[in-house]
């Protein structure tokens, strides 16, 4: 009996080991079995993914390189500086050299002309009238019509008259006395400077538009001047004294004042008559001289001598 | 010790021999071997000789029926001795029965006399069995054969597996417990020598004819051999108790083991397979951020690129446009019936009006041409650059000799210094020599040499002009052999200091009106933020003299108003 008993309980318990290990073998066999089933998910999972990456990868590298290459010939192209300006757009002088550059325009490509930018003729001097009549040369830079000259050397013409005759009803004359051999003045007519501005600077805008008229009348100024077109009324009254030297010398000496501006110089053939008493004197210096009854120094005698 | 050991073997291989091969002999050896025992016990309890050899007998009878149960830890002398005891008790029963049926009431009368013949150890007697069945069985098995079977000391040691000593200390032992368990039924006087003498009395020697109607008895009533599956149940049965469970856990280990492995396989394939899963996870892991990275560097890039696609079609269209419009814009230049372009940034002008326009300012120390210059001489960069090379070179020659040669004097030459002067400085610099000259001449060549004859002459009438702001002015070509001076000072007006300064050199002279002198303390704040030097740098005096006059100036301002400017 004992030995039966001990070979119940000897069974007994290796039936109980035996069954306590298959139990956690089956549970460790379905755990394995759904990892397994959740591995082989993951790893098709990854599979697909590994692709996915490669394939990311050839797109990231092939658009780099792509990429690199756009940037390139973008470079290269280099199109920034290539841009059309708009109308009235005020231009840096490196845009403008870049725009001629571009061009071509340059002094032995244009022939017998030059091609320059709008804001250089603003920033140059030139004579705008000659006498009461626009200058060849500010014609040819602004590419005046013979109608726009016409319309213009008319309305100047009709404005020195009017000068003329406000200048010789309102000019007042010194006698000479000393070493003055000639002395003139105007007064200021504020009034009928501001007719005449108005009128000059009306006649050329309408004529010629603000682009060439705003640069004629920046080359006009100093005729505006001499015509009491500026500061109206503010300055002093223009003046003209023409003085001889002393000691036998025949040179001339001239001081003017206009628009407080004092100028002091020699009368020569080459100095220009003062523009505020040309209309009084049409003849400018041998008017002037006959006039009041002096002689010119010797340098007019060479100068006809030599035009002759 | 080798016949102990033999007859101790023999036992267990007797019985062995018997059940397996039908031995007879082996049984009969067996029965030879502890008739006396059996005989002995049953007779004592019995008192009768017939009824003693019956019971020996049925005794061995049921040895030879169950001797396949036997093991070989098992004792023989032991089981024989209860058997005997359970078969002489049974046989009592049945005796007392019969008695009682056939009214012996004499026999009785004889055995209530017994007790007053028999002597001290004789009352022990009756309680003999119960004494001995009280003891452990490896203490009764060594008193049945010590004292039954007549076992020396010696061949007791070797039966029961100890040495001689140690049969003695355990048959004593034994007997002091028998002595013991007497006294606690009341025989105080029982001691281990009455207990010893009742061990002696009690065995007796069997007939010698008993044994051998008992083997013949027993034969009878045995079982037959056993062979096959009964031999190999016999055997088992055979097993000691270590045996069969050795036996029994080998058996049991066997599955246990095999699921046990799997138990430890399954557990292994699944830590594999977590490990693989973890694994696996892990690189999803990564490769989902890295995924999403390139997803995110791809879309930028794909970005990047229809950014720079779309830049290339407008530039591309910018380019056409921008090619057509030159070609219009080229074409309206140089058409024969030129207008003027109000829409266009540039204008035709002929070249023979050059002569007739005047350029103010067109060169700057230290050798810039002015843009206006540029554009009305057409030239080309390559030729901006030799020519702004060559007056640089001009410049700096004309500065070193002025720097050399410029010194302060306190005796104005050609500036005027008013009186009313609180402070001033004059720096004069005489004429410079030929190398002046020879600078203007080289510049000049080189200017001819660039521009060419048709350009040349616009610039050589510039430099032939004099004047205060003209290029040849400018250029320092005079310096050669006029002195020049600068003069500068300081007023005071109206509480505030005012800097002033002139220059003459040859015909020409300028001079400026005042300046706040405050305005060229370091940290000045100037009102519109206009560049007080331009007081100097508008008119484009040498770099020399005009560096001596910014610090004539600094340090004057420093010195009369303080190192930071007024508030």
């Amino acid at each position: 009996m004992k030995k039966l008993f001990l070979v119940f309980v000897i069974f007994a318990v290796g039936t109980s080991v035996f069954c306590a290990f298959q139990s956690t073998t089956i549970q460790l066999r379905n755990h394995a079995a759904a990892d397994l089933e959740n591995w082989q998910a993951q790893t098709q999972r990854v599979a697909q993914m590994r692709i996915e990456r490669e394939s990311l990868e050839e797109h990231v590298q092939s658009s780099t390189r792509e990429l690199n290459i756009l940037q390139h010939v973008a470079m290269s192209r280099s199109v920034k500086d290539k841009f059309i300006p708009k109308v009235g757009q005020r231009l840096s002088p490196a845009e403008r050299e870049k725009l001629l550059s571009e061009l071509g325009f340059d002094w032995n490509s244009t022939g017998d002309y030059l091609i320059v930018s709008k804001e250089t003729l603003e920033r140059i001097g030139l004579d705008g009238m000659k006498g009461s009549k626009l200058s060849d040369v500010v014609s040819e830079v602004l590419a005046i019509t013979p109608g726009e000259q016409a319309a213009i050397d008319g309305m100047t013409a009709q404005l020195t008259a009017d000068y003329k005759t406000w200048a010789e009803s309102h000019v007042h004359r010194n006698e000479p006395s000393g070493d003055v051999v000639a002395s003139y003045s105007l007064p200021v007519d504020a009034e009928f400077s501001q007719t005449l501005s108005n009128a000059f600077v009306g006649g050329v805008l309408g004529t010629l538009g603000n682009e060439r008229g705003n640069l004629l009348l920046d080359y006009s100024r100093s005729w505006m001047i001499s015509l009491g077109m500026e500061n109206f009324g503010t300055t002093p009254p223009a003046t003209m004294i023409v003085k001889r030297y002393p000691n036998g010398d025949d040179r001339l000496s001239l001081e003017t004042k206009q628009a407080g501006n004092t100028m002091r110089t020699d009368v020569s053939p080459w100095q220009p008559f003062p523009e505020a008493f040309l209309p009084l004197f049409p003849g400018g210096w041998a008017d002037l001289a006959k006039r009041e009854g002096f002689e010119l120094p010797k340098s007019f005698q060479k100068k006809d001598a030599n035009q002759s | 010790m080798g016949k102990g050991m033999n007859e101790r073997q023999t036992d267990f291989e007797l019985l062995q021999d018997f059940i397996r091969r039908g031995n007879q002999h082996a049984f009969a050896a067996i029965v030879r071997r502890h008739l006396d025992l059996v005989y002995a016990t049953a007779f004592r309890k019995v008192e009768s000789q017939g009824a003693a050899q019956e019971i020996a007998q049925n005794v061995f009878a049921a040895l030879a029926r169950k001797a396949w149960q036997f093991a070989s830890d098992d004792s023989v002398p032991a089981w024989l001795y209860r058997t005997t005891l359970l078969e002489s008790r049974e046989w009592l029963r049945g005796e007392l029965r019969r008695r009682r049926r056939e009214q012996t009431a004499a026999e009785l009368g004889t055995t209530m006399n017994i007790p007053d013949e028999q002597s001290a150890f004789r009352a022990l007697l009756p309680l003999l069995d119960e004494a001995m069945l009280s003891l452990r069985e490896r203490d009764r098995a060594a008193l049945l054969l010590r004292f039954y079977e007549n076992q020396s000391l010696r061949d007791l040691g070797v039966s029961l597996g100890i040495s001689e000593d140690a049969a003695q200390k355990r048959v004593a032992n034994a007997v002091t417990k028998l002595a013991e368990f007497f006294q606690r039924r009341g025989f105080r006087s029982a001691t281990a020598t009455a207990a010893v003498a009742a061990l002696e009395h009690s065995a007796s020697a069997a007939p010698a004819t008993v044994a051998v109607s008992i083997v013949q008895t027993a034969m009878q009533m045995a079982p037959p051999t056993m062979t096959g599956l009964a031999g190999i149940l016999a055997r088992l049965a055979s097993f000691s108790k270590t045996q069969v469970a050795a036996a029994c856990v080998a058996i049991a280990a066997v599955p246990v083991g095999w699921q046990w492995q799997q138990h430890h396989a399954a557990n292994w394939r699944a830590k594999q397979i977590q490990l693989q899963l973890a694994a696996v996870q892990n690189e999803y892991s990564t490769l989902q951020t890295e995924i999403e990275r390139l997803r995110s560097g791809s879309q930028k890039l794909e970005t990047s690129i229809a950014e720079i696609n779309n830049e290339e079609t407008n530039q591309a269209k910018s380019a056409n446009e921008f090619d057509a419009w030159k070609a219009r814009v080229r074409a309206r230049l140089m058409a024969g019936d030129y207008q003027w372009p109000d829409d266009l940034p540039f204008v035709r002008i002929p070249k023979s009006a050059l002569r007739q326009i005047n350029v103010y300012s067109p060169i700057h120390p230290p050798g810039i041409l002015d843009s206006t210059a540029r554009e009305l001489l057409g030239l080309t960069p390559q030729e901006r650059g030799q020519i702004e090379d060559a007056l640089s070179n001009h410049f700096e020659t004309v500065n070193q000799l002025i720097e050399a040669s410029a010194y302060e004097t306190n005796k104005p030459t050609h500036a005027f210094v008013p009186k009313s002067a609180i402070a001033s400085e004059i720096l004069f610099v005489p004429a410079l020599g030929d190398q002046v000259k020879a600078s203007g001449d080289e510049l000049e060549t080189n200017l001819r040499n660039i521009l060419g004859d048709e350009r040349w002459p616009l610039v050589e009438k510039q430099l032939e002009t004099g004047g205060t702001d003209t290029p040849r002015r400018v250029l320092n070509l005079d310096a050669g052999k006029e002195s020049q001076e600068i003069a500068l000072w300081i007023q005071k007006n109206s509480e505030k200091f005012s800097v002033y300064y002139g220059w003459s050199g040859g015909y020409s002279s300028f001079s400026s009106g005042g300046i706040a002198l405050d305005l060229f303390l370091p940290g000045a704040a100037v009102p519109g933020g206009m560049d007080v030097w331009e007081f100097l740098g508008s008119r484009n005096l040498p770099d020399s003299l005009a560096r001596r006059a910014k610090e004539w100036i600094e340090n004057q301002a420093t010195s009369r108003l303080g190192k930071e400017a007024n508030p």
